[in-house]
């Protein structure tokens, strides 16, 4: 029986020529590797550039039935897993797989935003007559869609007390400039030697607009609802917050904690809002310099508030992903716009732990599936030791269900449900060493926009090819389990299944140690 | 190999008058000194001037050790001079407690070793996380009636942090020797840390009284500020500044009479806005006054403009805007000519405040006069 890949190759030939060359390899490895062959490393990376929502995974998938997978084809699973993963919407994620691969039936019509006049007969134009509704304005277009009705205009009621109107509180242009008057502008800093508590300015990327900085009147409203990392009041509370959940001093943590938490004491009315924001922004810097470690933690609380990094990744990554082209340092590559900064592999930098949680921070939990244990006789049921009430417990089972006694013979095959957990499992850690590229990339973006010029690319290189070998690895454990659905139970030694599981072990556990080294090194880069 | 790298506590060099291969008076009298002291600092905590003498104590030992080495003695030592490390929140710790550890092997001394190297375990933990620690720990292993049960449980709460809190009381239980009141005090501030996490304030409040009793039976002032600061903040952020006045002023006081900076300038900025906002003005001033001062010192700018803008809050409470303003516009020339933009940017902004507060009429020919009065009549 041909799989639903080879079918998905036969269908993708008909695109361009150089589309079809670079299919064709790599179907060939891909038989290959079906017929149990060695993966070199170039293959390696060339088919650990598709986990996540290509080949490998959909080996694997392609191999293990999914309970529900009737029909539906498993690589489409896989981006579907991954592009879910990644933040993607379900509509956009099925808007793609409807258009790539449909599944054993003819592609459902979609609606791409043409008008459907390519002459699809299961159009629901044709289906309901053509052009004779043409003048009905309220009549289905072809697509079947209720045409669009004229919106109708409704006028904001002047008296909304919901309506955003000028900010009363901010402060005006005249309020400034009648202070500029008299004392000069604030200009923006220069860059002068710093020392003592200076040195910790990542709290002053808010501090750079006294307009910002000040409220006419402090009301309680003005505290409420502010985020983003340039704002003077969230700035501080972020820094508070990272520091009291990752600091290593206990006198940071607690101090974290108040700045995290206890805002509203921070501003008396009498200060005015601008002598909060200083309040503060004052113990902002009292934190870290709690803290201590100088400018390491000083940009490792900086890198920890660079809040927008994940979903611009994930943007760029997407489009690889989908490409079946993914690779944390061609992602971190688009994401700069040139070539990251580089390092040989042995002058990588010293990690940053701090840096690290820092980074960790930025991005969604991550799930590294634990292995689960295998019971090949999971499939049977309890059997009491004593076997004459094990024998009156089969001719119940008997005559009460209609199960056969004989199904659980020592020469039954292992059901699929059996192997299930850990084949599920071999996908989810496939996933999530395929979500790994996107989590570096963004961990490096973050740390170059820090501190641009960081030599981050260095350790992504190492990742991307370690990803490949843990890839690998999986699939070879992967395939091995696949292997054991269907063979005789008194052929299976259970020794040889564990062995399996434990490969996938270790091979999980390099993940785990993989990510962990890499936000580590990957942070060091701040201070490389 | 390379060569591991010089501890600056314990790799030290022999006195002065050591002379190799002489065993003179000098050279017993060292042996004896070193003798008691090393008895004196087996047998207290590391609290209150003992933990202020034991750097000198340790390093007086070490120097010693130099001359006439003791692989039981350096254990006890290392083990020291990691414990020291670890409550500052140094990496040193870690390498202190392999090489304790590595000493206790060559003498055979496994029990010792075993708790060892469960500590610098639990070192690794706190500073690099339980991940970083994971393949070290499961090394050690648990082992059947357990040699080392407090620094075992102690590693399990670092370890393993979903069951830290009964880890840690397990490890309490245990923790009654005077000798170990500094392991004791960190444990109940680990606790009470855990318990403010898990949002149990009240339970975490209760342990803070017993580590502040410790702290003070032990006269260690600096451990007492600490732990009122934590008694403080558990206050602050659950609303009730009323009751987190006074552990934060004996944490202010602490803090001036060690002459401690950073802790004037966190524990003074809070006890300031608290003033400012019952209208303590005078209690506000002293607190701005002693932060500013503090800030200074430490070069912290933005807790400069913070403490000039609380004082001239204390003004501006009494309707003295002139001073208010003064005090605003001298702080914001000075930190203008440190290159401070971003704090002076603060008081700009406060300014700014004023003038629409107060209106044009009123605070420009205020501002005005100060400026002249800044800047001399020729400007």
């Amino acid at each position: 029986m041909a799989s639903s890949y080879q079918e998905r190759r036969l269908q993708q030939q008909q695109g361009p020529e150089t589309d079809v060359q670079e299919d064709a390899r790599d179907q060939q490895l891909l038989e290959g590797l079906d017929e149990g062959m060695e993966l070199a490393p170039e293959q390696a990376g060339r088919v650990a550039a598709q986990f996540g929502n290509a080949a490998l995974a959909g080996l694997i998938g392609s191999q293990v039935a999914v309970p529900g997978s009737s029909g539906v084809d498993l690589e489409e699973e896989e981006t579907v897993e991954l592009v879910e993963e990644l933040g993607e919407d379900l509509d956009e994620a099925h808007e793609i797989d409807s258009r790539s691969h449909g599944g054993g039936g003819p592609a459902a019509p979609v609606d791409d935003g043409n008008d459907g006049a390519d002459g699809d007969p299961w159009d629901v134009g044709h289906l309901f007559g053509g052009d004779d509704d043409d003048d009905d304005p309220t009549a289905p277009t072809r697509t079947g869609r209720m045409p669009r009705m004229p919106r109708r205009k409704f006028k904001a009621p002047t008296d909304d007390p919901f309506a955003e109107g000028p900010d009363e509180g901010e402060l005006q242009a005249e309020d400034i400039d009648g202070v500029d008057k008299l004392i000069g502008d604030t200009q923006a800093r220069s860059e002068t030697p710093r020392y003592g508590d200076a040195i910790y300015r990542a709290v002053e990327d808010c501090l750079a607009d006294p307009r910002e900085l000040g409220r006419r009147v402090l009301e309680p409203e003005d505290l409420v609802g502010r985020h983003g990392a340039t704002d003077p009041v969230s700035r501080p509370i972020e820094i508070g917050r990272f520091l009291a959940s990752s600091g290593h001093r206990r006198s940071a943590r607690v101090l974290g904690r108040v700045l995290a938490g206890a805002g509203g004491h921070l501003f008396p009315d009498s200060g005015g809002f601008s002598g909060g924001v200083a309040r503060m922004c004052n113990l902002a810097v009292c934190t870290e310099a709690l803290e201590g470690g100088g400018e390491r933690t000083d940009r490792a609380v900086a890198v920890s508030l660079a809040q927008d990094t994940w979903p611009r990744t994930v943007s760029m990554a997407r489009p690889m992903a989908q490409q079946g082209r993914l690779h944390a340092p061609d992602v971190l590559d688009a994401l700069i716009g040139g070539r990251a900064p580089s390092v040989p592999a042995r002058q990588l930098p010293p990690p940053s732990v701090l840096g690290a949680r820092g980074l960790i921070q930025l991005l969604p939990p991550a799930y590294v599936p634990d292995i689960p244990r295998i019971d090949l006789d999971a499939d049977l049921g309890v059997v009491s030791d004593d076997p004459e009430l094990a024998e009156l417990d089969a001719v119940l089972a008997f005559f009460a269900t209609g199960h056969d006694a004989s199904a659980e013979a020592p020469d039954r095959p292992i059901p699929q449900e059996v192997m299930q957990p850990a084949l599920h499992t071999a996908r989810f850690l496939m996933n999530a060493a395929g979500k790994a590229h996107v989590e570096m990339a963004a961990a490096a973006f973050a740390v170059s926009s820090v501190r641009p010029g960081a030599p981050v690319r260095g350790p992504l290189e190492v990742v991307d090819g370690a990803l490949a070998r843990i890839a690998r690895a999986i699939l070879r454990a992967g395939r091995k389990l696949e292997r054991v659905v269907g063979k005789p139970r008194d052929q299976t030694d259970p020794a040889a299944v564990e062995a399996m599981l434990d490969e996938l072990r270790e091979a999980r556990q390099r993940l785990v140690d993989l990510r962990h080294w890499a936000f580590e090194t990957v942070a060091g880069a701040l201070d490389a | 190999m390379p060569e591991r790298p010089l501890d600056p506590l314990i790799d030290v060099a022999p006195a002065e008058e050591a002379h190799p291969h002489v065993v003179d008076a000098d050279f017993l009298d060292r042996v004896f000194d070193a003798r008691q002291v090393l008895s004196l600092l087996r047998s207290r905590p590391l609290l209150g001037p003992d933990r202020m003498a034991a750097h000198a104590r340790i390093r007086f030992v070490a120097s010693v050790l130099q001359e006439l080495p003791d692989e039981l003695a350096s254990t006890d030592l290392l083990a020291l001079a990691g414990d020291l490390a670890l409550e500052a929140g140094h990496g040193e710790a870690v390498d202190r407690y392999l090489r304790g550890a590595e000493n206790a092997r060559r003498r055979a001394d496994f029990v010792r070793e075993r708790a060892l190297h469960l500590r610098a375990c639990r070192a690794v933990a706190r500073f690099r996380g339980p991940a970083a620690a994971a393949g070290f720990f499961d090394e050690l292993g648990a082992v059947d009636d357990e040699p080392c049960p407090i620094d075992y449980l102690l590693t399990l709460a670092e370890m393993d942090p979903q069951q830290a809190r009964v880890h840690l009381q397990d490890a309490l239980e245990l923790l009654v020797e005077p000798t170990r009141a500094h392991t004791r005090l960190t444990a109940l501030e680990d606790l009470a840390e855990r318990l403010v996490r898990g949002s149990e304030p009240v339970l975490a409040l209760q342990h803070l009284e017993e580590a502040l009793a410790l702290a003070t039976e032990w006269a260690d002032p600096g451990r007492i500020g600490q732990v009122h600061a934590q008694v403080a903040g558990i206050h602050l952020v659950a609303g009730r500044p009323d009751l987190a006045r006074p552990p934060l002023r004996a944490a202010l006081d602490g803090a001036l009479a060690d002459q401690d900076d950073l802790l004037v300038v966190a524990h003074g900025t809070l006890l300031a806005a608290m003033a400012l906002e019952d209208g303590r003005w005078v209690e506000a001033e002293t607190c701005a006054r002693q932060v500013l001062s503090a800030a200074e010192r430490r070069g912290n700018w933005i807790g400069v403009a913070d403490a000039s803008l609380a004082w001239s809050a204390t003004h501006l409470g009494r309707d003295q805007l002139g001073t208010a303003v003064a005090i605003l516009a001298r702080t914001l020339l000075t930190l203008r000519a440190h290159g401070a933009h971003a704090a002076a940017a603060l008081l700009h902004a406060r300014l700014s405040e004023l003038r629409s507060d107060a209106g044009s009429d009123a605070f420009d020919p205020v501002l005005e006069r100060v400026m002249v009065a800044l800047r001399g009549p020729s400007r």
